[in-house]
């Protein structure tokens, strides 16, 4: 049952992402919502968790844009474990240190994600990548701020509680 | 313990070299998407296409409100802008006139520049990611689309079809870093590629200039129509700046393009092209 209010989320945050989020760019470039997501949901719920809710995040945002299905789905697994593995590490109820582990976690998503893309023979010009990379931890970060709260009461208390084991 | 350990990190890699041999398998350049891609686009089109509804709504309005103060202000410099284009606009149907006489006495083919079959579309949806560029529309096979189609707004180039689903169509931008579009300066007529850098770059660069060729600010520059895949003589941007190619030979010039990609709401696909070089002697060419 989690995993699918988890898909349910990941699609709206997609959804979003290729509609809303258009209009809300900051020179030209948009939050990730769902390396967000997949972020905050390893950081609550462990790297175990980061990896599976990365795979499913990467393989929708694959399957909505129809080509290189993978990238994301590398890149978002690996966001996931590393947010994943300061579970137990750092005080989860602490905003400041959710956005420090947003960031960080976007920053390597991104980086993960253009150096796949050197691999596939696809040149980004050194400025522009590190400024889309930039803007997108700084914004996905900022998001954080609001999200946080309502995000940790979903997945602590809501529909994406772990389930007790009986 | 060990050996789970061992376990999980063999599944990891698995994973991993799964992923990439999936990545190879599925480039831009595809006949057919997979079953779950269409499952997911069908899906979500109609959520994108409300989504998308909504925000030019609310923006539209945000900038009919914001503009109210300039409205007379506007009209008073449309009209005299109006009345300066109806007097070009018969200068330039003399040149028709003129042209088309002197094609005739050149014995040239007749042939029909723009003369496209257009299919109109709406934007419903971004690439989800910053690197990529590319947008779906709510047109698919249904509605005769196919892969290679350019799409045109009256500004100017948009990009090309890459993929299509029954109900939608995925158009590659020219902002994209996999776009390459053969193109002209349209002055000197000096050739080059243009490429996307980023979708977040908001920039495009003209790529295999020769060095030392006059390529300046504010010129022109067009499609080609080499390639077989655009038709010649679209609007693609303005030169912003030109910088030396380190590689040594060639030189770089920086496009601002004609079409505001962030504000793409609708735009032309164009179905069928009449390539007036089919019809033209190879001298015409020049």
């Amino acid at each position: 049952m989690r995993i699918f209010f988890l898909a349910l989320i990941l699609m709206v945050a997609l959804v979003l992402q290729t509609t809303v989020l258009e209009f809300l760019t900051i020179f030209g470039v948009r939050p990730d919502l769902v390396l967000l997501i997949v972020i905050l949901f390893g950081f609550i719920h462990g790297s175990r968790a980061g990896v599976y809710s990365g795979f499913l995040g990467g393989l929708l945002t694959g399957f909505l844009a129809g080509n290189y299905i993978g990238l994301s789905v590398l890149a978002q697994m690996a966001a996931g474990y590393l947010a994943g593995m300061g579970e137990n590490r750092f005080y989860k109820e602490n905003l400041l240190i959710a956005i420090i582990v947003v960031m960080v976690g976007t920053s390597v998503a991104q980086i993960i994600y253009w150096l796949l893309l050197l691999m596939l023979g696809i040149n980004i010009m050194f400025v522009n990548g590190l400024k889309i990379i930039l803007i997108v931890a700084l914004y996905n970060g900022a998001l954080t701020l609001f999200l946080y709260k309502w995000f940790y009461h979903v997945n602590t208390r809501g529909i994406l509680k772990k389930p007790e084991l009986e | 313990m060990f050996s789970s350990h061992y376990k999980k990190i063999f599944f990891l890699i698995i994973v991993v070299i799964i992923t990439l041999v999936v990545i190879k398998m599925t480039p831009l350049e595809r006949e057919q998407l997979t079953l779950p891609e269409t499952v997911v686009k069908i899906v979500l089109a109609p959520f994108q296409q409300v989504a998308t509804g909504l925000s030019n709504g609310i923006q539209d309005s945000i900038a009919f409100v914001a503009a109210l103060g300039t409205l007379a202000q506007e009209n008073e410099q449309f009209k005299k802008e109006l009345a300066l284009l109806k007097s070009e606009l018969e200068r330039t149907e003399e040149y028709r006139v003129q042209n088309r006489r002197l094609k005739e006495l050149l014995q040239y083919k007749q042939f029909t520049v723009a003369n496209y079959q257009l299919v109109t579309a709406t934007v419903i949806g971004r690439n989800a990611g910053n690197w990529f560029a590319t947008v779906t529309v709510n047109r698919g096979k249904k509605d005769g689309i196919a892969r290679n189609m350019p799409a045109l707004v009256p500004a100017g180039l948009v990009g090309r079809v890459v993929a299509v689903s029954s109900d939608t169509a995925e158009i590659l931008l020219i902002t994209d870093p996999r776009s390459g579009v053969g193109a002209v300066i349209q002055q000197s007529r000096l050739p080059g590629v243009v490429e996307g850098v980023a979708s977040g770059a908001g920039t495009v660069r003209m790529v295999h200039l020769p060095k030392g060729a006059p390529v300046k600010p504010n010129q022109a520059v067009v499609t080609s129509g080499l390639g077989g895949i655009y038709p010649p003589g679209v609007r693609i941007g303005r030169i912003l700046i030109t910088e030396d190619d380190p590689g040594g030979l060639f030189q770089i010039a920086k496009l601002e393009p004609f079409v505001d990609f962030s504000k793409l709401e609708d735009l032309f696909i164009v179905t069928v092209v009449y390539t007036p070089e089919l019809n033209l002697p190879v001298e015409g060419m020049e």
